[in-house]
Formats: structure tokens, sequence, C-alpha cells
């Protein structure tokens, strides 16, 4: 009996294995549970409503349906992220025209804060995303990212990779322009 | 008029029908059987490649009317990139995938042609036919739900091209590298389910297969290392292990095809272990298949899922049950038959059985280790729905103890005697060792203050195992140094100790680049310098180059270490064509690690920013893995010298 049980074991083990694979891509091929739209471009589209918890203040919350009827831009970003750092005097000139939310995302509170002591803080507001959780939502595939976003919600610009002075004259002012901003 | 393509897409179907024939007629076992089936095999073989060669040729054409080559090609791509475009797709791997099992095949029915005996012509043939109904079922996967032959109706005035980070040597060659690894593990997967379904596998048995595991685990060992080394310096992130699910799928079949090539070594010499060992080629092969499946399949967030289709992920897992289900229930049924009838003599606690018994168990549990924290996330998103990810801290303290321990019996299970072995003899060869390290390390750490004691611990581990290969070596040629009895050494006992000495200086690297690396941020103006370690860096000059089919930021950087000046030049590209750019580090790699430099980008007012990361002994890891490699390609070449 024992024995018997003792040959059954790996086919028990492997069968579980198999259900929870199955749920996952079942769940995933029905929508229920996304992974697959990751890395895609969000143009287009209507932002998700997420909400993170305040840089520094984890009690308050950064909520993106607060924002709505207004313009604003969203940039993602850590302070491991090296692009991130060459990018931040052109976020600066950014958010002279549009306000602009950070989201501070798989990264250390105390490092992100010498971050912007040290790069400079032009954000309006910034929300954390510790597991990086809300960045997949969103659509986020590297660091950096910029999305511009009108105020009905849809994402009209969704940049991936570090903004310069050539970004800046190009796709961002563009997208500016749309919104009626220069 | 006929077109390659559509000659490549006829050869697979043909190709259908030859392995449908070997997959059916060799169970008989009669010689006709055996030679139809053999002829089959290389028939199948012979079409695969034609379809494959077809393939290429549409890519190296850049035929973009058909669709896989549209969809991943482009015409200014460099000629081996457009070949290696083949492989970097879902279509295309599969297809190599396939030519991988069919060459197995062919390879399998040359054995099966020279057989001595109607034992290993039985042991053979049901092999074979094992390995046409796995390639049978990958065939029909690829033309019902993967044809990379299909044509596009509006033709494209060029392709999408390849993601310029896959344009490397060191990518181009490490899928087909890993799946030679991955597919090879079917051979055994196919002798394993042979010998359930004849209800006997035997020292015979274990010597027709181990050749077969020892060249997969070879080249899933290049594989890897090929990988690790390709994410090292290709991607600037300075690491080269990331604990990422498709990394862990690599790792995983490789602890398991670990754990069978010494398992492998009890059957042959002892006749034990012959259950675990049928499990264990059971497992290794569905752990490959499970790790191709979570890379194209959608299941887990990585970044290497490269076609996040869920419903072909179905198919897939499907495929996976029968392959894996079957022969577990086959084993559950039939495995009590095997095995128990010739009991030897069972070994004393202190014996090389149980020292193997030890490394299989240890192996076996970190891959389950590996193997939970890569699917814990979705277990408890199927119970709870809370999403969450594993990293690297949980795999660093899981797997890390159980290697640790692993690393520690490594040395004393080659000193150790079949059945019996003496504590007084492993302890008269390994003390003088002992002593020496511990006499050692107290020296380091007094010398270094603040070193930390795992770093002690785990350079002593190297220096452990080194000791256990020059004790082996010794031992082996008589108690002293003589160059005619290392040469004479038989080809097994020279190719265990190579793979442990790379195990050895794998540790070693291990140690360097986790507990003595360092590095440094700095924004900087041409002309300014930095200090790392004992290297000065200046950034000399940073302008716009032209490439191939990219255009780059240059920085040109200028090493200065013990009098000596080395140029060091780090880009940003950018691929027009793909709308992606890529950072090439600068790497200065010497024998004791490496400085290296990435450039981060910034403008000449504001300063640019470089991220310079000094990796000591780093070269040293893959100086192990190339170690390991070349200890498996003595095993597998001296095997067939003994043989003949």
């Amino acid at each position: 009996m024992q024995q018997r049980l003792t040959l059954l074991l790996p086919l028990i083990l492997f069968l579980l294995f198999a259900g929870v694979a199955f749920w996952g891509l079942w769940s995933v091929s029905t929508g229920a549970r996304d992974t697959k739209s990751i890395g895609f471009s969000r143009e287009g589209q209507k932002i998700p409503t997420i909400s993170l918890p305040l840089l520094g203040a984890a009690d308050q919350q950064l909520s993106l349906t607060d924002w709505q009827g207004r313009a604003y831009a969203i940039n993602v970003w850590a302070s491991w992220c090296l692009p991130c750092r060459a990018e931040a005097p052109a976020i600066a000139r950014l958010a002279e025209s549009i306000p602009v939310l950070g989201i501070n995302t798989r990264d250390q509170y105390d490092d992100a804060r010498e971050f912007l002591a040290q790069f400079g803080n032009p954000y309006t507001a910034h929300g954390v995303d510790a597991n990086g959780r809300a960045s997949i939502e969103i659509g986020i595939q590297a660091l950096p990212e910029t999305l511009i976003i009108a105020p009905d919600g849809t994402i009209i610009l969704h940049h991936r990779g570090p903004i310069f002075a050539r970004e800046m004259d190009g796709v961002i002012a563009d997208a500016l322009k749309k919104l009626g901003r220069e | 008029m006929l077109h390659g393509v559509e000659i490549g897409h006829f050869a697979l179907v043909l190709a259908l029908g030859a392995v449908l024939i070997q997959s059916m007629v060799l169970w008989a076992g009669t010689p006709s059987a055996i030679a139809l089936g053999g002829r089959a095999a290389q028939l199948a073989c012979l079409f695969i490649a034609i379809s494959f060669a077809m393939l290429v040729l549409a890519f190296m054409r850049s035929d973009f009317s058909v669709a896989l080559v549209a969809a991943h090609s482009h015409s200014l791509k460099p000629l081996l990139y457009k070949i290696a475009g083949v492989w970097g797709n879902h279509e295309g791997s599969m297809l190599l995938w396939v030519l991988i099992l069919a060459l197995f095949g062919a390879g399998m029915t040359a054995r099966l042609v020279r057989a001595e005996s109607q034992a290993e012509r039985d042991i053979l043939a049901y092999a074979l036919a094992v390995q046409g109904l796995v390639t049978l079922a990958f065939l029909l996967l690829i033309l019902f739900t993967s044809n990379p032959f299909l044509r596009l109706n509006v033709l494209p005035d060029d392709g999408n091209g390849l993601n310029p980070i896959l344009q490397d040597i060191g990518l181009a060659l490490h899928p087909p590298m890993l799946y030679l690894g991955y597919v090879g593990l079917s051979v055994g997967f196919a002798f394993a389910v042979g010998a359930l379904v004849q209800s006997r596998a035997d020292a015979l048995w274990a010597r027709l297969v181990r050749p077969w595991i020892v060249l997969a685990w070879t080249a899933l060992t290049a594989g890897i290392a090929l990988g690790s080394w390709w994410a090292y310096y290709e991607l600037g992130w300075g690491g080269w292990w990331f604990w990422d699910p498709v990394e862990n799928a690599s790792l995983m079949p490789w602890l398991v095809a670990t754990a069978l090539i010494h398992s492998l070594n009890v059957v042959e010499k002892r006749g034990m272990f012959v259950r675990w060992t049928l499990l264990l080629a059971i497992l290794g092969f569905g752990l490959s298949l499970i790790g191709t499946f979570i890379v194209r399949s959608g299941l887990l967030t990585s970044v290497h899922a490269f076609t996040n289709d869920p419903r072909r992920g179905l198919v897939i897992l499907f495929l996976i049950v029968l392959a894996v289900g079957v022969p577990l229930v086959l084993y559950a049924w039939r495995g009590g038959r095997i095995g128990s009838d010739n009991s030897p003599d069972a070994p004393a606690l202190l014996s090389r059985e149980t020292a193997l018994q030890a490394n299989n168990l240890l192996l076996v549990v970190a891959a389950a280790s590996v193997l939970i924290g890569t699917l814990y996330p979705l277990i408890l998103e199927a119970i709870t729905g809370a999403r969450i990810s594993v990293g690297a801290p949980f795999f660093e303290a899981s797997v890390a103890p159980i290697f640790a321990l692993m690393l520690v019996l490594l040395p004393m299970a080659p000193l150790m005697a079949w059945k019996r072995a003496r504590a007084s003899y492993v302890w008269g060869q390994m003390r003088v060792a002992l002593l020496l390290i511990v006499l050692g390390l107290l020296g380091v750490a007094l010398m270094l203050a603040g070193v930390s004691g795992i770093a002690l611990a785990t350079i002593g581990l190297g220096l452990w195992v080194f000791s256990g290969v020059v004790m082996d070596l010794f031992q082996g040629m008589g108690g002293g140094i003589n160059w005619r009895r290392l040469r004479m050494m038989p080809a097994p006992r020279l190719a265990m100790n190579c793979a442990h000495l790379g195990v050895a200086i794998f540790t070693l690297g291990v140690a360097g680049v986790s507990f003595f690396d360092d590095e440094i941020v700095a924004r900087m103006r041409i002309g300014e310098a930095v200090n790392l370690g004992d290297a000065r860096f200046t950034l000399m000059d940073v302008a716009p180059t032209q490439g191939a089919n990219y255009t780059a930021i240059t920085a040109h950087v200028n090493m200065r270490r013990a009098n000596r000046t080395t140029p060091l030049i780090s880009e940003i590209r950018s691929f027009p064509v793909a709308r992606s750019q890529t950072t090439e580090a600068a790497i200065k790699s010497s024998w004791r690690g490496d400085y290296y430099v990435v450039f981060g980008g910034g403008s000449a007012d504001e300063g640019f920013v470089m991220r310079i990361y000094k990796k000591p002994l780093i070269t040293w890891i893959w100086g192990g893995a190339g170690l390991m490699v070349l200890g498996g390609l003595l095993a597998f070449f001296g095997h067939r010298k003994t043989r003949q």
C-alpha cells in the first residue's frame, strides 16, 4: 500500500501543477487575468484609475480619479534607473508646461528621496509603486517612461525611454500642441 | 512553380508521415520492423532538415511574403542576425526544436543499427519509438498551431525587424545550445518510458542512455552560461543571474540532469536507484517542456515571454499533460516491477551510494525550491487572488544553503568506496587541505578587516572543492605527480574532476562578485575623472556614430590602472526600424575580474551620467562553466572511445 502511494506521488504532484497551470492560462484567455498587455503602447486608451500611496506619506493616496478633467503627465522612474537621472533636466522643463505626476517604482524610500534632492523635484505629486504592479497596469515596460493624458483620461502620448531635448521638441511638443499648450 | 517556402511546408508534412511510421512499427521489435522504423527516423530527420533549411533561406533572402519573415526580420539586418532571426520567434524556434528532436532520433537510429545484442536492440527500439511519439506531437503542434511557412496576401515593403537587443552573437548561439540541452533530455525521457513499457531497466540500460544525458547536460550548461553572459554584457545591468522565471526554467532541468548523471552512475555500477533514475529522466524532460511552456504561454510575467498567446499555451499544456502524465501513470502502474527484484546487499551509511544519494536529494530539493518560487505567485493568485512577485532574496535564501551543503559533500564523495567507505581514509586525504583552508581564511580575515563570515565561507567552499579535485587526481596518479598515469586515467574520472574543478572555480567567482564588488554613479563633464578601486576613469569624449542598422551616441572613457591606459567605449544605440534603444556597456576583462562602464546619456552642459562597476572574479563564473562543459565533452567522447 505504502509502495503504491510512493509510486503514485509523482503523478499526484504533477496533476496539481497541471491544474494550477490550466487555471492560470484559462483565466488569461478569458480575460479574467491580464499578463498579456504588458509591452503594448497604450496610446488612445483610457488611463486606468489607479491609486497609490504618496511618497513620504503612505497614509495618503495619489488617485488618478482626482485628476479627471485636467491634462497631466505621468513619469515613471526609480533611483536605480540610470537614464532616469539623465532625463531629469528635461522633466523639469516638461513640468513648466504641464503638471507631472511621478510614479516611483520598485525603489527604496531613502534612495528615492536622495535622488530627488540631487536631481531636482519638479513633480506635482508622487505615488509609490513598491512592487511594480501599478506600472504594469498602466502599460509600463521599461524605465523611464512618460505618458501624457488628456482631460478626458485618454493617453495621447506613451513614450518609452528617456526624454532629452530632441524628444521635448519632437513628440512631447506635438502632444502638448494637441492639448493646446506649448 | 514551387517555391522554397512551399517545399519546406510539404517536407514538414512528409516528415509527419515518416514519424508516424517510426512511432508505430518499432513496438513490434522484429528485425524488419526495426529496419523500417530506423529508416523512417532517418527520413524524418532529412525532411525536417530540408524544411528548416528552406525557412533559413527565406530569412536570408528577406522573403517578406512569408508572414514570419515579415514579422521578425528586416532587409537592413546583418546576414548573421537574419539567420539567427529564424529562432528568435515562436514558430521558427519550434521548428528548430523539432529539428534537434529528429537529429537525436537519427543518432539513436545509428546506435540501434550497431546494437550488439538482443537486449540492446530492445532498449533502443522502444526508446526510438517513444522519441518518434514526442516528435510526432511537436510536428502536429507546428503544423496546426504554429506554422512558420504561412504566406501573406499583402506584401509589405520591409520587415518589422528583430528586437535589437537580440542582435548579438551571444544570443544568436544561446537558444540553439539551450534547445540542444532541453531536447537532449527527451532522449533520456524516451529511454525511461521505453524501460517502463518493457518493465526493465538495468546496468545495460544505464550505459546506453548515459552518453545522451551527458551530451544534453553539456549543451544545457553551455546554453545557460551563454545566456547569462549575454545578459551580463548586453543588458547593461551588471548582473549575471536575475532569477527571472525563464532563467529558472532553464536552471530546473539543469539541476535534475545533474542529479540524473550522478544517479545513472549508481544504476550502472550497483544496480540501485533504478526507479528514482527513471523518475528523474521523465521529470528532466518534463521540466524542459515546462520551461519552454513558461516562455511562450503568457502564464507568468517575465522579461523573456516572447509570444504571449494563452490559447497556444493551452495546447502546449495539453501536450505536457500527455508527455508527463502518461509516463507517470505508467510509472505508478508498472514502476513497482522494476528494480525491486534485484536488491543488492545494502550499502553502509558511509559509502559512495549514500553520498550520491545525498547529492541527488539536494539537487532535486534545489530544483523543487526554484519551481515553488517560480510558481508561487500563480498558486497564491489562484487561491487568494493576491498578486505578488518572488524575487532574488527568496531564491538566494532557499537555494544557497542547499548548494553550500552540496559543496561540503562534493569533494568527499569521490574518495568514498562503493558499499562501505572508511571515514579515516577520507579524513586522511582531506585533513591537510582543511587545515590549510582554515589557516588561509583566518589570514584573509585578519588582513581584510570587515570581510563577512559568509564571504569567507564561500571562498572556503570553493577551495574545499578544489582540494578534493587535487586529491582525487593525486590518488589517480598513484599518490605522486605522474603525467603518464594522468594521461592513462579513465576518461570518466578525468571528466568528473574537470567538471568538479569548474564547480570550484565557479564558486570562487560567485564569492568575488557577490561579496567584493563595488560601483559608482557619477555625472561627468568631458575631461573629468573618477576613481574606483585601483583604477581611474576619465571621460574623454562623447560623439554620435553610425552603425550598420543603428545610430549611436558613443562615450570614450580612458581607464588608467597600474600605469597602463586602456580606452573603453560605451554606447547608447538607437535602432530606427525597431524604434528602440540598447546600451552597449564597455567591459575591461581580465582573469582578476571586470571593470564595467555604462553610459547613461546626458548633455555637455549638465554632464553625462556614467555608472562604473568593479566585478572581481566574474570571469571565473564563465571560466568555471567552461570547465564544466569541457568535463561534459570529455565524458561524452571518452565514453565513445572506451566503447569502441
